[in-house]
């Protein structure tokens, strides 16, 4: 019914009756109302449009439904709470053949484990309707029930705190002043009575519909959750002040009804704002790539499906265009914006040769690509994919948060009837037994466990996934809180992982400048295949002349005829390559560099020597600042290279690496890594996938950074998508934030429950002061959650 | 109809009208302010919010006093004389005509221009420093017409005397406050239907509350009788 009207250009709304046309900057504008349209004029006139025209709705781009084997990914909607959570596992795991179930509230995803023979997903998931929930696999369809969810809660939201103010205005004005003077059976005070019963019963059976269905379904699976405490004091509350609006007996308690519901709402929907904003983050990545490309065909350039790409096509990229899958640029230079990729803000230039991925913007220029990975299997796709396995992990701590919820929950409602009963036992009024049976009830939180703690995971993930940090297991959060080493990789995590020159030194006579040695060398070098050949050729910024006749020295160096004027043969290697003598000054510094680890080459032709170039395998920039956070942190660090001593020892000097070995083997590497955990240290691994297998699984926690295009390949538990290192000790101290706040929130817990339960046992608090308690410290606890959000 | 129930409609009608409405129209007003507000930091963030909030109800309790003034002059506080009842009649139907001209069925969106003055007070103020500019933007926004506005301004001046009419207002004001909550907090979380339909909703409401004054009205006037409910006089 909204698609088919007409919309406001400024405010979205759909316009009813007769439009409001104005003429601005020369177009035609419709919209709803002249104020829409004098808005509009004013932003149009001071230049501010585009900061507030809202954005087009895309629809989201979902992928294949995940399927792995004997794992099975779902997206579960219809849960309010992390009990509701619980319960669903419950469920699951009691069906034979299913070898482990876990359901993540804050995420809405779920994961089983299961036996293919003995169990079949799908009726698995649709037995589940019966409880309430929607669980189906990943698919467009589940994400659009998430979204009309989101709206149901809202109104929900809406209607409990419309009514529920009607109803407290009422009592303020009008009830509480009655009650106070002892009045409880005139006609006004049974008038009044009988209209906020009307108002509080949508507050309680609409508003608070999701509580009491999520306590009748934890009654199914035979659990109990906050739910149940809920609904039981609601309903108790509810139907007892029925009863007084019959009979005239005493104190209506509609307000502590509507009041217990509508904050409870409120928590509820501040969480879900939190951790929906989490979620969006993740699956706004998927939004990102467009639906269609440019194709080369036959026929010129078409436009097609881009699901139906393949690999080896070309596609034409305009600028202003989102990239439609990954791929090599194949003609054009141009500048993107990967920020969304990789949190990297600074636009990247990109040229023929180079990735592109999909998902990010062109800002500049056409390219063509040659697709390398169609869009299903593109970068982003991937990471997306990863993360969403993450969300639907569980660390262990909330694990047990949920089991304690559970115990916690049970040993309320025994409190309450213990209560109720002891009260009645000792003479008290059966009403007044009720009532504090009831405040007992409601004044229970575990909401540091059921809302909480799950929040904070989900945040912390959506804030990690927007910085560049892939976790592929939730419980690598609470690992990385706990690190008290982390050992390095050197080449390609250190260090670049290619070499560059450093230096270039010339005789001290400077017979042949600096830049003309480095010509000579790169043009012999550009024959060459070697990294070395490769970093001298890209180092030298003169035109390189021609060479013939290259020859490999085994052992000593690389020679070739240059023509450049004169054809000379120039000879590019070790010392021993040359006859001639070479001046003792430029000896010695070349020996001072090669204790430096770096890589000498010396350059000559004729019978003279001419100078030497000097490389190495450069330290990455961010590399010193974060060893330096580290160290200040407290957290030791170390590196175990495969590479040479010298070198080894000259990068940890140079970088401030505590401890470090050369010469180390994979498994060498490993066998440190055991030593240190033996001592009782957390260790953590930095490394490449491939040659430090070994190591990287013997680590308690493993990071790798990845450049490319196959993300998914990377097993380890932390991928880096920037290569910022000082993302390592970033994430480091958000894990530890998060487990603080996750502590913070258990400990308040603990004391609220520990000093407000017995306050409602011993009559002290009234059910509407305990709903205010309980709300507040909801609200209290959700809120210290979302801090982690900045 | 009971005071507490009008003021209690307001502070609804306000809630559904701007949660579904406003956000749309003047959300990008207080983006354009709030461009300079640049990197303020939360309470800062928030206390120029509530300032912009705040000269909006401002206005709206002043002109709603202004009217109730008016509408006190004419008797309006009397509700069982029959000028007042006159007067519940008159004010009855103006906001019902405002209130279906909000819903679109009636065209007099096309009367309700503001102007070009008020353009050009607006453009003055977003060159002014952000305090006094976010103040000035609500005082100017709540000028901007709209049938919403008018018929809980009518509606509140129905409570007899400048005090309850600014009073009423006041609520209707407190009630779009969630607004600020919601911008605060990124207005995107609420969906394009969702928002519809409460501002249809918001706009329904304030139609039953006009059709209930007019009721009002007439039974003052002895066309119809009075109706009791509960012990609450609904007309």
């Amino acid at each position: 019914m909204v698609d088919q009207k007409e919309r406001c250009e400024l405010c979205s709304l759909p316009i009813e009756g007769n439009p409001v046309a104005r003429d601005i900057g020369g177009e035609e504008h419709r919209f709803c109302c002249s104020g829409c349209a004098r808005v509009y004029g004013l932003a149009y006139e001071s230049g501010m449009l585009e900061e507030v025209i809202p954005k087009k709705i895309t629809k989201p781009k979902i992928q294949n439904p995940f399927r792995s084997g004997e794992t099975a990914h779902f997206q579960v909607g219809g849960m309010w709470c992390a009990g509701c959570a619980a319960a669903a596992e419950e469920v699951m795991r009691r069906k034979p053949g299913v070898m482990s179930a876990d359901v993540s509230f804050a995420a809405e995803r779920g994961r089983i484990e299961y036996d293919p023979d003995q169990v079949d997903v799908d009726a698995l998931l649709r037995s589940l309707d019966g409880l309430g929930y929607k669980a189906r696999r990943l698919s467009k369809e589940a994400q659009i029930v998430g979204q009309k969810q989101q709206d149901w809660m809202q109104l929900q939201l809406i209607s409990a705190v419309v009514f529920s103010m009607q109803v407290m205005v009422l009592y303020l004005v009008q009830l509480y002043p009655l009650y106070s003077r002892g009045d409880f059976s005139s006609p006004v005070v049974r008038n009044i009575q009988y209209v906020t019963w009307a108002l509080a019963t949508p507050v309680l059976f609409f508003g608070g519909n999701s509580i009491l269905k999520g306590a009748w379904r934890a009654l199914r699976a035979r659990t109990a959750t906050m739910d149940t405490l809920v609904a039981l004091g609601t309903l108790s509350a509810y139907f007892y002040s029925v009863y007084i609006s019959l009979s005239g007996r005493g104190e209506a308690y509609f307000d502590s009804v509507a009041m217990i519901i509508t904050f409870i709402m409120i928590g509820r929907y501040l969480e879900l704002l939190g951790g929906s904003q989490a979620r969006k983050d993740i699956r706004t990545l998927l939004t990102m790539q467009p639906d269609t490309a440019l194709r080369k065909s036959e026929d010129g350039w078409i436009e097609v499906a881009a699901s139906k790409l393949q690999k080896g096509d070309l596609i034409r990229i305009k600028p202003g265009q989102r990239v439609p899958a990954d791929g090599e640029i194949t003609q054009g230079v141009a500048t993107l914006d990967e920020s969304m990729l990789s949190g990297e803000s600074a636009p990247v230039e990109k040229s023929e040769g180079g990735q592109v991925f999909a998902g990010t913007i062109l800002t500049d220029s056409t390219l063509t690509v040659s697709v390398v990975n169609p869009p299903g299997a593109s970068r982003l796709a991937q990471i997306t994919r990863m993360v969403e396995e993450t969300l639907s992990s569980k660390p262990p701590i909330q694990r047990l948060a949920d089991r304690a919820s559970t115990i916690f929950a049970y040993a309320i409602i025994t409190i309450a009837l213990l209560t109720g009963i002891g009260w009645h036992l000792n003479g008290r009024a059966g009403s007044e037994a009720i009532l504090a049976a009831v405040a007992v009830l409601v004044v229970a939180c575990p909401c540091a466990l059921g809302l909480a703690t799950p929040l904070a995971i989900t945040v912390t993930l959506g804030h990690t996934t927007r910085q560049g940090i892939i976790v592929r297991k939730a419980a690598a959060l609470e690992t990385a809180a706990q690190i008290d080493r982390i050992v390095f990789d050197k080449t390609g995590t250190l260090t670049q992982g290619k070499m560059e020159v450093v230096s270039v030194h010339v005789g001290e006579d400077h017979r042949v400048d600096r830049e003309e040695l480095l010509r000579c060398a790169a043009a012999v070098e550009q024959l060459s295949e070697h990294p070395l050949a490769r970093a001298i050729v890209s180092a030298n910024k003169l035109a390189v002349p021609t060479a013939q006749g290259f020859q490999i020295s085994r052992g000593l160096g690389v020679s070739a005829t240059v023509l450049n004027g004169s054809p000379k043969r120039v000879m590019a290697g070790s010392q021993r390559m040359f006859d001639a003598e070479i001046n003792a000054a430029l000896v010695e510094e070349a020996n001072r560099r090669a204790e430096r680890g770096e890589i000498v080459i010396w350059v000559g032709w004729g019978d003279d020597v001419s100078g030497f170039i000097s490389l190495r395998d450069e330290p990455r920039p961010t590399a010193k600042e974060m060893l330096r956070v580290l160290r200040d942190e407290g957290i030791k660090t170390s590196m175990l290279s495969g590479d040479h001593p010298k070198t080894t020892a000259a990068i940890s000097e140079e970088l401030g690496v505590e401890t470090y070995e050369g010469n180390c083997p994979p498994e060498e590497k490993a066998a440190r890594i055991r030593d240190w955990q033996e001592k009782g240290e957390w260790v953590a691994m930095a490394g490449d996938g491939v040659n430090d297998a070994p190591a990287l699984a013997q680590a308690d926690l493993s990071i790798t950074a990845s450049g490319g295009t196959d993300v998914a390949g990377e097993t380890s538990d932390i991928v880096m998508t920037r290569d910022d290192l000082t993302l390592i000790p970033w994430f480091i101290g958000v894990s530890r934030r998060t487990r603080r706040i996750i502590k913070e929130n258990l400990g308040w817990a603990f004391a609220y429950n520990l000093l407000a339960v017995p306050l409602a046992v011993t009559g002290i608090i009234s059910p509407v002061i305990a709903a205010a308690a309980m709300a507040t410290s909801s609200l209290l606890v959700v809120s210290n959650s979302l801090r982690l959000r900045r | 109809m009971q005071p507490e129930l009008i003021i209690g409609s307001l502070l609804v009608t306000g809630l559904l009208g701007s949660l579904g409405h406003c956000s749309g129209m003047c959300g990008p007003l207080v983006i354009m302010v709030g461009t300079r507000l640049g990197d303020a930091r939360w309470p800062a963030r928030l206390g120029l919010y509530m300032l912009y909030h705040s000269g909006r109800v401002l206005i709206y309790m002043l002109l709603a006093a202004l009217l109730g003034a008016f509408g006190n002059l004419l008797g309006a506080g009397s509700k069982m004389s029959p000028l007042g009842g006159w007067v519940s009649l008159v004010l009855g139907v103006g906001v019902i005509i405002f209130s279906l001209g909000y819903l679109g069925i009636l065209p007099i969106e096309r009367f309700m221009d503001s102007g070009v003055w008020l353009s050009r007070q607006m453009k003055q103020t977003l060159k002014r420093g952000r305090t006094s500019g976010m103040l000035l933007m609500g005082i100017l926004n709540g000028l901007l017409p709209c049938g919403l506005v008018y018929s809980a301004l009518l509606t509140a001046a129905s409570l007899g005397s400048p005090a309850k009419a600014a009073l009423g207002m006041g609520a209707f004001g407190l009630g779009t406050w969630p607004v600020l909550l919601m911008i605060g907090l990124g207005a995107t979380s609420l969906s394009l239907s969702l928002r519809y339909r409460l501002a249809r909703l918001a706009g329904l409401f304030i139609l039953l509350v006009g059709v209930q004054l007019c009721l009002r009205g007439m039974a003052s006037l002895g066309w119809i009788h009075h109706l009791h409910l509960a012990g609450w006089m609904l007309w």
